[in-house]
């Protein structure tokens, strides 16, 4: 954008889903209460957010995320290896689009295995790629009963709502 | 190459008369045989020169004063450009090859000569058999019960066939045939057969008979020897016992063929020891027994000749006190000669098993 | 020896430090030794065991020659010599000065724990509640904040890490000698003068927590190769009783990940580190020699870079022998496997075809790390020439090149400060030695010398007559005869006899000397026939002349022969110093040669330099490079004019005698025979491209070894040509028996090539089959951009190579590519064949010298990493190609580095006899000669003429090895005698 369409920034701001989960956490403008998320998660850092991003713009949200799992959760694991050496889960790049499925199935095998190494029962993602790839494939390597869920979706779910 | 050699004499004259030729066809400058001397019929090694005089040696006698290895060595310490044929027990053999090794003597000058060697008989023995026998070498050769009346140390070796000679004088399968077969062992042996003559013809019929019936015998001997010499070192209480009488004459030493030091160490400064030394041990103990050292003394040697000994018995023939020593060091000689799969004599590039270091291999 | 005023400074006391400290102080000078850990020894105390032999060896550091006993200490506990000064917990805060004459500030940091109280008694360490991980194990294990810094020396003081202490006070409670002081104190010292300083401040090795794909602090099996060391040691964090740190189950497969740290283009690592293929061999033996034979030991690799002249070998060795794995495959990550503890690898086999496997442990073979950069107040210095560091820019290097670049740091400062090392030693015995006991030890050669005195009327003598008896003597004799008549002057004559005669002592026979001896003793002196090599005769005695006119030759020889006898059976004294000749004898006037030559000449010794062929350089003129072969030129040039340095070319070292310090030899030229001595003789005689029929090279004219394939290239008339393919095959006939060595410029030649022959054909087919592409430290780079510029890049295994066939006139190259999976048939208008290198053929020179030569034909030096300039024998010295395969820069350094090592035997004026030396009673001596072979530094010999064995005793190190083999203690050690050893044992143990 910055390189095309530079007068788009004289209008629009422009923010990550992470900024502005932290501006609203840290402004106050939501709360969160953590026990309501009382199970036990692990955070996944996608390529795109991570890696790619700290390649082409300098910069990887690696730290940004785990503030706001802290805030929600209170008993999260990173994986193994984690940030910038984490695993890809394999549906980028529009695989998820394709017929390729079989190809795809065996392109998460290792995410699978990083995830069934923690043990746990919920996996916490910020990319839909990343959700819908994990979620397709998780029946597949036996593990039918893990959550997938998106970062806000956590945040959500810890949300406190003012009765008034 | 095999010859037979005057098949009209009787062997021991055959096997004179084959001495005398290598002297008369210029075959070697000299002999170095047992020759019964006009003194004594014990046989001495002597050096000859003259071959009339080879009628009176008596190379087939079943008796050696002397390991006549060391007198070998002498007469070959150095190269003096004259051929010396060598007449010797395979065990002396073995023991000559081995003080090659050691710089001691030179074998290229010598023509070895050795034969199927049925053992020797004591000083005394010997003297006693030469006493009522014209022809002690033939007499023994054809009576089996004075073949078992040789000395301990012979009756229990299972090496009496030569090796790494030049010329072997076959005896096993022979005592009733006449003349000497002769065998090559090698180029220098094979050339002088071939100028000696006489008829090419094989192995005598009857000797590897002959030689496993030896044999057999000599095992049972042997495995006898060397559990009772076992037993009377079973450990240090027991090993002190056996040698009680010993006087550190060091007659066993001197008789020995491969104990070659010019000064044994324990008639140097080493073991001289001074009166405080002597004072101290005895005041540490209560009581010292002069001469001290007498177990030492045994064990060194053993420490440093054990894979060398050639098993010829010289050290229980002389010992005054009557102590077996050779059935001693013939026990752990074998047992040490296992370990290092080193037989002294078999092979003469084989340097001493101590001396070889062996590298990029990794110890278990 | 004295110490001087002058001193030099040496930064870091590791193996490098060390070496250097060692080095400066044998060569007669002062050296502060600075350390700023709390002791010395550098990596070496962690690990226990090196390649060749699988031993340590540090110690062979020590001086051998002119040894000080007190001073032979084992390197990993301390260093003990007169010369050197050692600081620890201290470090370099200024130098300001000028080079040559700095003033330097060592800052020390107070250890807390007093010298001088303390016992050893360990009772702080046991009360100190702080735990850290602990270093020296590479954070395999833990240690308390008051610590010994290395567990296997328990002379070591404790020492207190003030970084992690808490100051609870505890430990000063618990000591019983109140030797433990809290208060961190800083003590400044001002050094001066200080000459020059010399930084080998070492290379950290690169931390694996860095990136976690591997682990490393997540996965408790996964450790550094260091870590891995320190576990299986014995003074380790198991005590020598090694388990898997997880849970303590014995380890029985291990895994080593090649390239952490290194060949790492993402974290910016490109280079190669150089050492971690060979340690990881070295350890995957370990590990077998210390958990058990059947230890399933794999090493993950892309290439195996054992490049050292014996490294094959023992590589070969582990993998057939001993069942070492090798998979050529880089991990990607280590993931834990199923049962706790266990932990997984996936790699991609020969093949191509995926595998995994699961491990108890797995070492990462971590090289260099970020270089450190020298201090602005080093840095800003550097180019001055009086501080020299052992190249941390080289990257890391194994203990060889650390040695060698000691040397030649050591060696390249003195050169540029211009220091006269010989005016250092004075002989403390202040009994000058005595040339005449080399001499002795030759078979005795007479030089009769006639002095015709024609100006004394009477007595008269017929000399012929008396010449022809003499003549005629049975022994080597030679006659000449000198006329003394008024006003002439003999020094020319008398000098040319002297010098030219073969003889090696001296009979003097005269009708009159009288007034003519003192003169002549001298002369004699000067020209190293001493006094007890002479003999006088002076026919003008009453006894011989008896007044009469004429002397009959009769009467004239009774006392010739006399003398003569004495002369030929005249034995030396005993216990007499050797005196050193301050000159050496350099043979090869190669790069190393060359280098050695002028190193020496400018350090003021007086080089021969001896050259077979009949121009000197070497394969330096060879060299197609310009810019490597320009330091040969000069090299070349600055031999030429040097004043100190004879060259001898078309020549060759005939014969040799004498021992280290004073050799005698003869120079072979054409039908000359030039007669010179030295104190040392530095081989440096070369190599030559191999020869070999591998792929049919020789028989196809577009086979070419790699040298004239490089010729070729170079050539402008190249570039004209039309060019399609070129492939290139290493290791063609080498690294497989029976030249089963890498020769270690074949691969960077190769990469060379190719890249020029891209720039020329930007789309020309360049294809390299190879086994390991030897790119150590640096030229990594140069692999990493060949394969930028599209050169394609094939492995093969020594069991399936490439093929060579023609195809009419076309010449095709057959192989399999796994990467592609699929078989190459390339069509070649060139093969270039990567053929090594050998040696010249050197076994009659190394037999005179009594220099063992390797199965290969390099000459073996003493040890391949302690002393890899040296050999056996103290006098000689070897560099370069004639010792291994190695670039011409490397030999240039080698060259530096043997020159140091010789200054250090030639600066000294005499060498004395050392203790601890073996001694021969000749009179119970059986002549058996055992004992001769059975020395391992060739330190005995028979003398000719009573066939007696003589101990060399500069050469005699005082092993024992002769003692224990003679049975009758014919030979024994002085001052630990049988009967000495005997009653202290007694006293010991009744």
């Amino acid at each position: 954008m910055e390189k095309w369409h530079p007068e788009f920034f004289d209008r629009y701001e422009t923010a990550t889903v992470f900024d502005l989960l932290i501006e609203y956490l840290k402004s106050g403008r939501i709360r969160v209460d953590k026990s309501v998320n009382n199970v036990r998660a692990a955070y996944h850092d996608p390529c795109n957010y991570g890696r790619k991003s700290q390649e082409l713009f300098g910069h990887g949200y690696f730290d940004e995320p785990r503030w706001v799992m802290d805030q929600c959760m209170s008993d999260w694991v990173d994986l193994f290896p984690s940030r910038g050496n984490q695993y890809c889960c394999g549906g980028g790049g529009g695989t998820l689009l394709t017929p390729f499925k079989d190809e795809r199935t065996h392109y998460g095998r290792k995410k699978i295995e990083q995830i069934r190494r923690t043990g746990v029962g919920t996996i916490v993602v910020p990319c839909h790629s990343c959700h819908g790839q994990i979620k397709a494939i998780a029946a597949a390597y036996d593990m039918p009963d893990l959550t997938v869920k998106y970062l806000w979706e956590v945040v959500a779910d810890a949300l406190v709502i003012d009765p008034d | 190459m095999i010859v037979e050699f005057e098949n009209t004499l009787n062997t021991p004259d055959a096997v004179r008369a084959f001495l005398k030729r290598l002297l008369d066809d210029a075959l070697a400058d000299a002999v170095l045989t047992a020759f019964a001397s006009p003194h004594s019929p014990l046989p001495m090694p002597t050096l000859m020169i003259d071959s009339q005089l080879l009628d009176r040696a008596v190379p087939l006698a079943p008796a050696a004063p002397l390991n006549t290895a060391r007198m070998a060595a002498r007469v070959l310490s150095k190269d003096i450009g004259k051929r010396i044929a060598v007449v010797l027990r395979p065990c002396e053999i073995r023991a000559l090859i081995e003080m090659e090794k050691l710089s001691q003597c030179t074998l290229d000058p010598a023509i070895l000569i050795s034969m199927d060697c049925f053992g020797r008989m004591e000083n005394d023995r010997y003297l006693e058999l030469a006493a009522t026998q014209d022809d002690p070498e033939s007499a023994f050769y054809a009576t089996p019960d004075l073949q078992e009346a040789v000395c301990p140390s012979c009756r229990a070796c299972l090496r009496f066939i030569p090796e790494n000679v030049d010329v072997t004088l076959c005896l096993a399968g022979q005592s009733d045939k006449k003349g000497v077969t002769l065998v090559s062992g090698s180029l220098k042996g094979e050339k002088v057969l071939k100028k000696l003559g006489g008829t090419s013809t094989d192995l005598p019929l009857g000797r590897q008979a002959d030689i496993d019936r030896i044999m057999a015998r000599r095992q049972t001997h042997r495995e006898e020897m060397t559990t009772g010499a076992a037993a009377r070192m079973a450990d240090m209480a027991v090993f002190q016992q056996t040698i009680a009488n010993c006087l550190n004459c060091y007659n066993c030493r001197v008789a020995c063929p491969v104990c070659y030091c010019k000064e044994c160490v324990f008639v140097t400064d080493v073991f001289a020891h001074r009166p405080e030394i002597l004072m101290g041990r005895a005041m540490k103990k209560g009581a010292v027994k002069i001469p001290t050292d007498t177990t030492m003394f045994h064990l060194t040697r053993m420490a440093h000749i054990a894979h060398a000994c050639v098993g010829c018995g010289q050290c229980s023939s002389v010992c005054p006190s009557s102590i077996p020593v050779a059935d001693l060091f013939i026990t752990v000689s074998e047992k040490v000669q296992e370990h290092y799969g080193y037989i002294p004599g078999q092979d003469p590039q084989r340097p001493w098993p101590f001396l070889v270091v062996e590298t990029d291999k990794q110890v278990e | 020896m004295e110490k001087t005023k002058s001193q030099f400074l040496v930064l870091g006391a590791g193996v490098g430090g060390i070496c250097s400290a060692i080095d400066l102080a044998e060569t007669g000078y002062s050296v502060t030794l600075v350390e700023k850990g709390p002791r010395t020894g550098g990596i070496m105390p962690q690990l226990d065991h090196q390649f060749p032999d699988d031993h340590c060896g540090m110690c062979r550091m020590l001086p051998m020659v002119d040894r000080e006993p007190g001073a032979q200490t084992c390197l990993k506990r301390g260093l003990s010599h007169p010369n050197i000064r050692i600081l620890t917990h201290t470090t370099l805060t200024d130098l300001s000065g000028n080079p040559g004459d700095y003033t330097a500030v060592l800052t020390s940091v107070s250890r807390g724990v007093d010298a001088l109280r303390c016992t050893r008694c360990m009772a702080c360490i046991d009360v100190c509640p702080v735990s850290v991980l602990d270093a020296f194990n590479d954070r395999a294990g833990d240690r308390n904040a008051i610590y010994q810094p290395f567990f296997g020396n328990p002379e070591a003081l404790p020492t207190i890490d003030w970084d992690n202490c808490t100051r609870c006070g505890e430990c000063a409670q618990a000591c019983p000698n109140s030797a433990i002081d809290l208060e961190r104190v800083e003590l400044t010292e001002s050094v001066a003068p200080v000459s020059g300083v010399i930084v080998a401040g070492g290379n950290p090795l690169y931390d694996p927590a860095v990136t976690d794909l591997y682990g490393y602090g997540v996965l408790p099996n996964v450790v550094t190769a260091t870590a891995f060391e320190r576990i299986l040691s014995g003074s380790g964090p198991f005590r020598g009783q090694p388990v898997r740190p997880s849970d303590g189950h014995p380890i029985r497969r291990v895994a080593w990940i090649q390239c952490v740290g290194s060949r790492n283009v993402m974290i910016g690592a490109g280079h190669c580190s150089s050492t971690c293929c060979m340690f990881a061999v070295k350890e995957a033996l370990l590990a077998k020699k210390t958990l058990g034979s059947d230890t399933d030991t794999t090493i993950f690799y892309m290439d195996m870079r054992t490049y050292g002249r014996d490294s094959q070998r023992y590589r070969d060795r582990a993998e057939e022998e001993s069942g070492v794995r090798f998979i050529r495959c880089r991990i990607h990550s280590v993931d834990p496997a199923d049962d706790p503890g266990d932990l997984k690898l996936t790699y991609l086999d020969d093949l191509g075809q995926p595998g995994e496997a699961t491990f108890d442990m797995v070492v990462l073979s971590t090289g260099a790390g970020v270089q450190k950069e020298l201090p602005p107040l080093l840095a800003d210095k550097t180019d001055q020439g009086a501080v020299v560091t052992i190249g941390p820019e080289a990257g890391l290097q194994d203990i060889r090149e650390t040695v060698l670049r000691a040397h030649g740091a050591v060696s390249s400062l003195l050169e540029k400060l211009n220091m006269d090392s010989r005016a250092k030693t004075i002989p403390k015995t202040g009994r000058a030695g005595d040339k005449s006991v080399n001499r002795f030890m030759q078979q005795p050669v007479i030089q009769v010398l006639v002095l015709d005195n024609g100006v004394v009327k009477a007595p008269q003598v017929e000399w012929p007559a008396i010449e022809g008896r003499l003549e005629r003597s049975p022994g080597n004799i030679f006659v000449n005869r000198l006329s003394i008549i008024d006003g002439k002057d003999l020094s020319l004559e008398l000098e040319t006899v002297l010098k030219e005669t073969r003889g090696n002592r001296l009979l003097v026979v005269s009708n009159h000397i009288a007034g003519y001896r003192a003169t002549l003793t001298k002369r004699f002196e000067e020209a190293g026939f001493s006094a007890p090599l002479v003999e006088w005769v002076d026919l003008n005695r009453n006894d011989v002349s008896m007044g009469t006119e004429t002397i009959q030759p009769d009467a004239a020889m009774k006392p010739i022969q006399v003398a003569l006898m004495r002369l030929l059976h005249k034995r030396p004294s005993r216990g007499m110093a050797q005196v050193v000749e301050n000159s050496a004898l350099v043979i090869g006037a190669g790069p190393a040669g060359l280098s050695a030559a002028v190193s020496l000449a400018e350090q003021g010794v007086v080089v021969h330099l001896v050259e077979k062929e009949i121009s000197i350089g070497g394969n330096g003129p060879r060299i197609q490079d310009e810019h490597q072969r320009r330091p040969i030129d000069q090299l070349i040039v600055r031999a030429k004019g040097h004043p100190n340095i004879s060259i001898h070319t078309g020549a060759t070292l005939g014969a040799l005698s004498g021992r280290p310090g004073h050799f005698e030899g003869w120079v072979v030229k054409e039908n000359m025979e030039i007669p010179l001595s030295f104190g040392a003789a530095i081989i440096a005689t070369g190599g030559t491209p191999a020869i070999t029929e591998a792929y049919g090279m020789g028989k196809h004219p577009p086979l070419v070894s790699h040298f004239d394939f490089e010729k070729k290239v170079l050539d402008p008339r190249f570039a004209e040509d039309t060019l399609n393919t070129v492939v290139m095959i290493q290791c063609a006939g080498s690294r497989e028996e029976p030249r089963n060595y890498c020769s270690r410029t074949c691969c960077v030649k190769a990469l060379d090539n190719a890249l020029r022959v891209r720039q020329l054909f930007p789309h020309a087919r360049i294809v390299i089959f190879y086994r390991d592409i030897m790119t150590y430290g640096k030229s990594e780079e140069l692999y990493a951009k060949a394969r930028t510029r599209r050169i394609r890049f094939i492995p093969f295994n020594k069991s399936k190579p490439p093929v060579v066939r023609t195809e009419g006139d076309t010449v095709v190259v057959d192989g399999f590519d796994p990467v592609m999976g699929e078989a190459v048939h390339l069509k070649a208008d060139w093969v270039s064949l990567a053929v090594g290198m050998v040696p010249k053929p050197i076994h009659d020179l190394c037999r005179l010298l009594e220099v063992p030569v390797t199965p290969d034909g390099f000459v073996h030096e003493a040890d391949a990493k302690w002393r890899p300039v040296d050999t056996i024998n103290p006098g000689v010295f070897v560099c370069g190609l004639a010792k291994g395969p190695l670039r011409a820069d490397e030999a240039v350094a080698e060259g530096t580095a043997a020159a140091l090592r010789a200054l250090r035997l030639l600066n000294r004026t005499e060498l004395a006899p050392q203790r601890h030396s073996a001694v021969v009673r000749h009179a119970i001596c059986s002549r058996c000669y055992l004992c001769v072979d059975s020395c391992p530094y060739g330190a005995r010999f028979v003398e000719p003429v009573l066939g007696q064995v003589e101990v060399d005793p500069v050469a005699c190190q005082g092993c024992g090895t002769c003692a224990s083999v003679c049975p009758n203690s014919a030979t024994v050690m002085g001052e630990n005698e049988d009967f000495t050893v005997m009653n202290v044992i007694e006293a010991a143990l009744m």
